[in-house]
């Protein structure tokens, strides 16, 4: 392989940048990592983040924030790699094992992933928690995907309404 | 299960902080989770509340399946009957909603058939399912206009054919043209297709026909649908268990064209012609063998040939395969139609010989009653 185009400028040491959760906790990661969000790559390319400046994310808390973090240091090199055509099978499978293991967390901590992915655009934590949701609802029954969604047993007006609903989609309730 | 039990379970659930959190997510992130749920999952959802009901019309994706249960449960009309309409409500739905869609995929399976019982009332429900399937995929192509990936598979039941009732055709012949449509994969087991005419497909990369017969006298527009005139992007291209009836498979012109696989093919009495710059992976295998078989393809990295029934056949390779890292041929040994046996690997020799300038080839024997002794 040639040599990557190494867009931070700097031999050796990889480009530091800092982030700053809503409730100011500084992180400091590679830019490379911090750059799968599509968010934050354009004031990275911009060489904002650096030194004591930080890009605040108010938006994001620093449990979340921590978490995105190791997503995206996780997957920073095969990305890096334009997707990582040249991945081997076993890299491959690595990748697999941690993006399951890593969604496999409480409902709560799942949707302030899902939000935070969704603010700072990182694509593949989108389809990773996107996934997981979905993988919640497959296979189940009605009254099933309510009740691992979270919602309350449907009041008697609902319940018409549903009925109703049932009746016109007749095969998906079979 | 009383009513106690049902409360405990709710409060539990509370607990957990499960109450309805989702509901605090934005629809393009609902949106983007329906889009990964079969059509009938995602039609459940409509059933958790009000903001749920119409949601799922405007996911990007739709999939279609009776599932594979299907498959090993008797053929059931009514339950046909109920997924046709099914499909149909949520097509309608769906375009009132007017939000395009990326994906859709329909497939139909009635189910096996347990006996043979009312060949009239079989073949009344053939004849709904070529109606519907026909009709689906007008409404990709025609009400979809957005639409990037279409994957349609039908399997009517086993078709009692007589004078005057052939078999079924699905008529598509008069498709509109798409500039979105980049995949397009058919599956139409026991019914044969009249393909379009004179729809051209622009960003069309990747074809799939498998399992159907080529409608009587319209060979000339399925070699029409593979030609750069109406698919001038197609970069990867799979024919399997096609009856073609075609004379001649030409794939000249395909500039971009970078896999191209032929699966279980009656190419008995047809030549095929690739002359293709940019092949990466030609795959051959379960069929029988072509007429005659020329290729060109410079940029070749993967041959497979094998498993070809049928007479030896002419090969003619233009130039060398100097990129190729992975070969696979079959060689018989013995045992094969007397008439034939002198030649029947002349193919893969050749094929082999065409190889032999790769730096370190890795060859790699795979052992079988055919194998040869060298």
């Amino acid at each position: 392989m040639a040599a990557p185009e190494s867009g931070d400028g700097n031999n050796g040491a990889a480009r530091m940048v800092t982030l700053i959760s809503s409730d100011n906790t500084r992180f400091e990661v590679e830019a490379a990592a911090a750059s799968l969000s599509q968010t934050l790559q354009l004031t990275i390319l911009d060489g904002g983040g650096g030194g004591g400046d930080g890009i605040p994310l108010p938006n994001v808390d620093s449990a979340t924030l921590s978490k995105v973090l190791e997503y995206c240091i996780k997957h920073a090199p095969a990305a890096a790699n334009g997707g990582a055509p040249n991945a081997t099978a076993v890299d491959r499978a690595e990748l697999e094992r941690f993006d399951n293991e890593f969604v496999n967390i409480d409902q709560s901590v799942l949707y302030s992933l899902i939000m935070a992915a969704h603010n700072l655009e990182i694509e593949g934590l989108q389809s990773l928690v996107a996934k997981k949701v979905a993988d919640m609802i497959k296979g189940k029954s009605p009254m099933e995907i309510r009740r691992t969604l979270g919602f309350p047993d449907p009041t008697p007006e609902e319940q018409a309404e549903m009925n109703a609903h049932m009746l016109e989609y007749g095969w998906a309730y079979e | 299960m009383g009513e106690r039990r049902r409360s405990k379970r709710r409060r539990k659930a509370t607990a957990a902080g499960g109450a309805d959190l989702i509901s605090g997510l934005g629809d393009d992130v609902l949106l983007r989770i329906l889009g990964q749920l079969n059509a009938r999952e995602a039609v459940r959802t409509g059933l958790l509340s009000r903001r749920w009901r119409g949601l799922w019309t405007r996911a990007p994706a739709l999939r279609f399946s009776t599932g594979c249960s299907w498959r090993r449960s008797p053929f059931n009309k009514e339950a046909a009957d109920r997924y046709v309409s099914f499909v149909d409500t949520c097509l309608a739905f769906h375009t009132a909603a007017a939000v395009p869609v990326d994906h859709l995929a329909i497939s139909f399976d009635p189910g096996r058939r347990q006996s043979v019982s009312d060949v009239n009332a079989e073949r009344a429900v053939a004849s709904a399912m070529v109606e519907a399937g026909q009709r689906w995929i007008r409404h990709a192509l025609v009400e979809q206009r957005r639409v990037k990936s279409f994957v349609f598979q039908l399997y009517l039941p086993p078709w009692h054919h007589d004078y005057h009732h052939p078999e079924p055709v699905i008529v598509i012949d008069d498709l509109p043209s798409s500039t979105k449509l980049e995949t397009l994969h058919l599956e139409i087991a026991r019914a044969s297709v009249q393909l379009p005419i004179t729809a051209v497909f622009a960003s069309l990369t990747d074809i799939t026909l498998s399992n159907m017969a080529i409608a009587d006298g319209s060979a000339h527009r399925l070699a029409r649908l593979l030609s750069p005139e109406c698919s001038p992007r197609l970069r990867k291209l799979r024919l399997r268990n096609l009856i073609t009836r075609l004379k001649e498979l030409v794939m000249v012109a395909a500039d971009a064209l970078e896999e191209l696989s032929l699966e279980q093919m009656e190419s008995s009495g047809c030549s095929i012609d690739v002359r293709t710059p940019s092949l990466r992976v030609l795959r051959m295998f379960d069929g029988n063998r072509p007429e005659m078989f020329r290729i060109s393809a410079p940029r070749l990295q993967e041959i497979m040939f094998q498993e070809l029934q049928g007479p030896a056949d002419h090969i003619i390779v233009d130039g060398e395969f100097p990129l190729v890292q992975n070969i696979m041929v079959y060689l018989r040994s013995h045992g094969y139609s007397a008439n034939h046996d002198d030649d029947c690997n002349d193919v893969a020799i050749r094929l082999l010989q065409c190889y032999n300038v790769v730096h370190q080839p890795r060859a790699s024997l795979q052992e079988n009653q055919f194998l040869p002794c060298i």
